[in-house]
């Protein structure tokens, strides 16, 4: 059996912690310690080399974003600690901030989501193999934002829907299961929708979600 | 008599006192002129008092309505949701119904309630306008609005009643251009001078909009009462963009 993730956890609100901390630890991770505020969490990280660091956006003191720049800051002096970052709103200009410099290992998800474990699970899961997680809620929004004619107006619906799983974060292999298609089929639907947006293709899944993003967030009409 | 070059009274009198006391027409007319022009001021003076007394019961006003339909909503959207779900767990507990399904249902009608009071919270203050600016808080609004929206605005902060009553405006407008406008698209513009932030919305719409209708009088006072002025230019079959200049300091 392979060691369990350990997850250190921050969050100031402690009935909403301890719950999270108890559904962590029911579906097999290690909850290895826990957090009210930015300095005590990372204080956490340097004791305890978690694998991933789950994140409130909200903290003390002034409950604005300390979160998410503790989560920058934890970025750059752990570079290979995965980071969750949990929401309360969803805002894509905090999620572009967050995968700005380097977007491997880090998932920027609306709080609700702990609601369902397997969907928590599957996110941890992913952050600490360095995978990127946006939230599916922020890539409808982008997807569905009006637009004037744009070339997303070219996207054929599996297209569209393929365009909405990369910016999720999710692999061709990823993808191919989610869809049930073949991971060749996907690859030329990829292939397709980077000629059709005009973007540079790049095999690396984390980079691929902040080229998508950047686009869906930059387009104009 | 005169003022500014603009005739603004007549003194009537007997011809001959003219001759008879030179100075005295001239001397009345002068305390005359003085009086008069004390008068208008003081006219002025009741009119601005009148309007602002008239507007700050209409901002009591909005602030009722606005209370009352913020606990109209969490009446009768995430309260009445988590109360049923009590009532519903308690029956299970008496029936014995299946817990899989039920904990499912349970979940479900939570992630509603969830986002329910999410959608309040944020209408009432998006945490983004605080953190970021102004800018940014446009930005997010645009990309969550049912047309498209252009923002030409930079990162720059601004006094945070000012960036407040901007984005309030903002929002308010896309509002109206959505449910009355029948427009295509709509573009946010945020400039200043350094003493003034001048913030217009517009849309390529219907135009014909009333600047007398509640909900742009509302703005206008929104506005005033952080000393700016709303203008409202919306020719018939033109569009319409209304203009706010808030001064910074």
């Amino acid at each position: 059996m392979t060691e369990p993730i350990r997850i250190v956890l921050a969050e100031d609100a402690v009935l909403f912690r301890e719950a999270i901390a108890g559904s962590l630890g029911a579906a097999g991770f290690d909850v290895v310690g826990q957090a009210a505020d930015p300095d005590t969490l990372a204080r956490l990280v340097e004791a305890e080399h978690p694998d991933v660091a789950i994140v409130d956006v909200r903290m003390p003191p002034t409950y604005r974003t300390e979160g998410l720049e503790a989560a920058q800051r934890l970025r750059r002096q752990h570079p290979g600690l995965g980071i969750l970052v949990l929401s309360q709103y969803l805002e894509t200009r905090y999620a572009a901030d967050l995968l700005r410099d380097n977007a491997a290992g880090i998932g920027y998800l609306l709080k609700d989501r702990v609601m369902r474990v397997a969907d928590l699970a599957d996110a941890v899961r992913r952050v600490a193999a360095g995978a990127t997680v946006i939230d599916p809620e922020l890539v409808a929004r982008l997807l569905g934002r009006p637009r004037a004619h744009t070339p997303l107006d070219e996207l054929t619906a599996r297209e569209r829907e393929i365009l909405g799983l990369m910016a999720e974060g999710r692999s061709n292999r990823g993808i191919a299961e989610h869809l049930v298609l073949d991971p060749k089929t996907v690859e030329g639907h990829v292939t397709q929708i980077f000629a059709k947006l005009g973007l540079e293709p790049t095999s690396e899944v984390h980079r691929r979600v902040v080229a998508v993003i950047t686009y869906l967030r930059s387009e104009r009409d | 008599m005169e003022r500014d070059g603009e005739l603004i009274a007549v003194l009537v009198h007997d011809p001959g006192l003219g001759d008879e006391s030179p100075g005295l027409v001239e001397a009345v007319g002068s305390v005359a002129t003085l009086a008069l022009e004390n008068e208008r001021l003081s006219a002025q003076v009741r009119a601005q008092l009148e309007e602002v007394r008239a507007s700050r019961g209409r901002i009591v006003e909005a602030t009722d309505s606005e209370r009352k339909r913020i606990e109209r909503d969490l009446h009768d959207g995430a309260q009445q949701r988590l109360l049923a779900l009590a009532v519903r767990l308690q029956t299970a507990r008496v029936t014995g119904e299946g817990a899989g399904h039920l904990l499912d249902q349970a979940t479900d009608e939570l992630q509603i309630a969830v986002t329910e009071v999410r959608d309040i919270a944020r209408g009432l203050h998006p945490t983004i306008l605080s953190e970021l600016g102004l800018g940014p808080a446009l930005e997010a609004l645009a990309e969550r609005a049912a047309i498209p929206v252009r923002v030409h605005a930079t990162e720059r902060r601004y006094p945070t009643r000012i960036e407040s009553a901007a984005y309030f405006v903002a929002a308010e407008a896309l509002t109206n251009i959505v449910r009355h406008a029948a427009a295509t698209a709509a573009d946010i513009t945020v400039t200043s001078d350094g003493d003034n932030l001048v913030i217009a919305i517009a849309d390529d719409g219907a135009g014909g909009a009333d600047a007398k209708g509640s909900g742009l009088r509302g703005l206008m006072d929104r506005v005033a009462a952080v000393g700016g002025i709303l203008t409202v230019d919306s020719p018939l079959g033109r569009g319409t963009q209304l203009t706010a200049t808030m001064p910074l300091r």
